[in-house]
């Protein structure tokens, strides 16, 4: 098994691989950068992606694939050091910063994200778009969160079972 | 390549319920509609991040979340990411947070004095005749399950009458055992015979409540020979091993194990009863005491 390619290919100049989305938008980026998805990991590492190729995805469109390989290349280099080991602080008050302006998108954007991050397995992204969303429910009732994540109008069945809920704990609503 | 298949199927049926989610007439915006239909692992992922409040409020939220915030396998990943959030020690403060309470002899619950759940331990009756002493409880750290430690006392070739002290204390050809419980988990587990078993239990009294210290349990004088020998029994709960631990005390009678301030103490009366030693454990590998 050959060891992931850390941007110096075997030319000197860092290895590419395209990805085609599923709206057939091509994207060139290079293959460190889009090895920080798992799935994507294994296919490039066979060998994949390469030349006129391309390796389609075909549940992710081409507005979120932007965002998302927005996400891979500003985090490639610090991935390829094996994170935090050789970062300095300013890098990664910097990563930080990035990641809470990456985040602060509407929500249809994020719920793309997620979908995207999960598929390709993306774990950093996973758990930065997870956390977002914990962070909108956090401290919500179950009525402030449903509306927050455009659940429909609960039926009269759940609204009673939501209030028993709040009566019985009414403890957690402190 | 069945990867990218089964990432197809999933996004397939996503979009099957996003479409009917759009044709109901409550939704308003576009937005995250289908957070309702995420797959159960994106759900986890997200709530597993909250803390036991937010949690608790989030099984009114739909059922689908009642059922995946109710899951034990949930609860584990749930209490972990808690316990690396707040950097506690796990095994302390995580045991002190569930309680173990027995119900009836042989049947043991756990509960959650904070979400106010209780789970049932497996029962331990591998032979008929049967007695078991709860000796301690604990968080095993690695699993992150709740266990139990139990000595298990067989008597051989009396049959129902376990319970009976007359019987108890006649019988001959005994076997003793330890048996870790697991909450949530299968048959109670047998521990191999230990080269430092405890004394039995008192009837009816039972054993004394062990002092959890950093992922060890503690008893000042459970094992025959420790108080002679200066000793206290320990039990580790990662490696799940008994070991003797040296006191302070040169053949005193250790008198009472505390914690304080997240330090193992020992109060030992001297022979001048007018005075009371407190000794702080200083080192546990080294076992020093100051």
């Amino acid at each position: 098994m050959a060891a992931p390619e850390s941007g110096d290919g075997n030319n000197g100049a860092a290895r590419m691989v395209t990805l085609i989305s599923s709206d057939n938008t091509r994207f060139e980026v290079e293959a460190a950068a889009a090895s920080l998805s798992q799935t994507l990991q294994l296919t490039i590492l066979d060998g994949g992606g390469g030349g006129g190729d391309g390796i389609p995805l075909p549940n992710v469109d081409s507005a979120t694939l932007s965002k998302v390989l927005e996400y891979c290349i500003k985090h490639a280099p610090a991935a390829a050091n094996g994170g935090a080991p050789n970062a300095t602080a300013v890098d990664r008050a910097e990563l930080e910063r990035f990641d809470n302006e990456f985040v602060n998108i509407d929500q249809s954007v994020l719920y793309s994200l997620i979908m995207a991050a999960h598929n390709l397995e993306i774990e950093g992204l996973q758990s930065l778009v997870a956390k977002k969303v914990a962070d909108m429910i956090k401290g919500k009732s179950p009525m402030e969160i449903r509306r927050t994540l455009g659940f429909p109008d609960p039926t009269p069945e759940e609204q009673a079972e939501m209030n028993a809920h709040m009566l019985e704990y009414g403890w957690a609503y402190e | 390549m069945y990867r990218q298949e089964a990432a197809v199927r999933r996004s397939n049926h996503v979009r099957d319920n996003k479409l009917l989610v759009d044709r109901d007439i409550y939704v308003q915006k576009r937005s995250m509609e289908t957070l309702q239909v995420l797959c159960d692992d994106i759900v986890v992922e997200i709530l597993v991040r909250l803390p036991s409040k937010s949690v608790l409020r989030c099984r009114a939220v739909c059922k689908n979340w009642l059922r995946i915030t109710t899951d034990p396998s949930f609860l584990t990943l749930h209490a972990d990411a808690s316990a690396a959030r707040d950097d506690r020690t796990p095994g302390l403060d995580d045991s002190e947070r569930h309680s173990c309470v027995s119900q009836r002899p042989g049947l043991y619950i756990v509960c959650n004095p904070a979400t106010r759940q209780w789970t049932n331990m497996p029962v331990l009756a591998p032979q008929p005749c049967f007695t078991a002493f709860p000796c301690g409880f604990y968080r095993h750290g690695p699993s992150g399950q709740y266990r139990l430690l139990c000595r298990g006392i067989v008597l051989v070739g009396e049959e129902e009458e376990e319970s009976d002290i007359a019987n108890y204390y006649g019988m001959g050809a005994a076997a003793n055992y330890y048996y870790i419980l697991t909450a949530g988990g299968g048959r109670p587990r047998q521990l191999l015979r230990q080269r430092a078993p405890a004394d039995r239990p008192l009837l009816r009294i039972g054993y004394q409540v062990p002092v959890s210290h950093r992922g060890v349990l503690i008893w000042c004088s459970l094992h025959p020979m420790a108080p002679r020998m200066g000793k206290m029994l320990t039990f580790h709960t990662v490696s799940e091993a008994f070991r003797l631990m040296a006191t302070p005390s040169h053949g005193q009678e250790v008198a009472i194990l505390f914690e304080l301030d997240r330090e193992l103490c020992v109060a030992t009366i001297p022979p001048c009863v007018s005075r009371l030693d407190i000794w702080v454990l200083h080192d546990y590998a080294a076992e020093t005491w100051t």
